[in-house]
């Protein structure tokens, strides 16, 4: 941690995953790729990273004849993204009052 | 490019990813009239005989898990109505016109498990109040990602 800021959460393109889980119960792979706009394999590797530390669940599954990977974010991965979150606006405000008038 | 270490470009980046998820957070009116009919179920149910009330309970269980599922085939991903902050008050009246309801036909019957005909236009106003109660919260959450969006 520094700052309060969690080092897992805080890669951009994994925090824009994390941030897109907090507002779903679970979502397939292809939308998180649509809405984060990142490649498979960048979101593959944020998705195993993610899940190592149990903040992410992935399950695979098959559906219409097509095999289907699912992602949802754990409770222990919604109460540090709630944390980060609360960290970066608290060193948003404090950079804005930095800025002199 | 933006800076990795600024807290206010992280932020900026998790609005605009909450902005294009806004665009795709539309449920169509059928899937707001099965929320409603699914309390109804829930409702009628407490004016049936035992045997009949437990076969209704297993069929409102039922269809909570293909409304899910219908959810996961069409938009790729399930929204359950806890996980916007903003939507709990839409929540807070379905919750109340169902408990209304079964309060409502228990009442008119006597007690739970008997049948009266009010069950049926009790079961209708909860099926219609909790639809407009769904797409509220619809509204609600909507509101709740392009608020952040544009904070």
């Amino acid at each position: 941690m520094s700052g309060g800021l969690d080092m897992v959460l805080h890669p951009p393109a994994r925090l824009q995953i994390a941030a897109m889980l907090a507002r779903v119960d679970d979502v397939e792979f292809a939308v998180i790729k649509d809405v984060v706009e990142i490649s498979d394999s960048v979101l593959s590797k944020h998705l195993s990273a993610l899940a190592e530390v149990g903040y992410a669940k992935v399950a695979k599954g098959k559906r219409d004849g097509r095999q289907r990977t699912w992602a949802s974010l754990t409770a222990k991965g919604r109460k540090a993204f709630a944390a980060h979150m609360a960290a970066l606006h608290r060193l948003a405000e404090a950079a804005a009052d930095a800025v002199p008038a | 490019m933006a800076d990795r270490t600024d807290p206010r470009d992280a932020l900026a980046a998790i609005e605009r990813t909450e902005g294009r998820l806004a665009t795709r957070m539309h449920w169509p009116l059928h899937r707001h009239a099965a929320a409603g009919v699914l309390q109804a179920l829930f409702v009628v149910a407490w004016a049936l005989p035992l045997p009949y009330m437990g076969a209704l309970f297993a069929v409102a269980v039922a269809m909570m898990t293909l409304i899910a599922e219908a959810d996961r085939k069409r938009d790729g991903m399930f929204v359950s109505g806890m996980v916007s902050k903003s939507g709990i008050p839409a929540i807070v009246v379905a919750i109340a016109l169902t408990l209304g309801g079964i309060a409502a036909v228990t009442w008119f019957a006597g007690g739970p498990g008997m049948w009266h005909i009010a069950a049926v236009p009790v079961a209708i106003v909860v099926a219609v109040g909790v639809t407009l109660a769904s797409l509220w919260w619809e509204k609600l959450y909507q509101a709740e990602l392009r608020r952040e969006q544009a904070a």
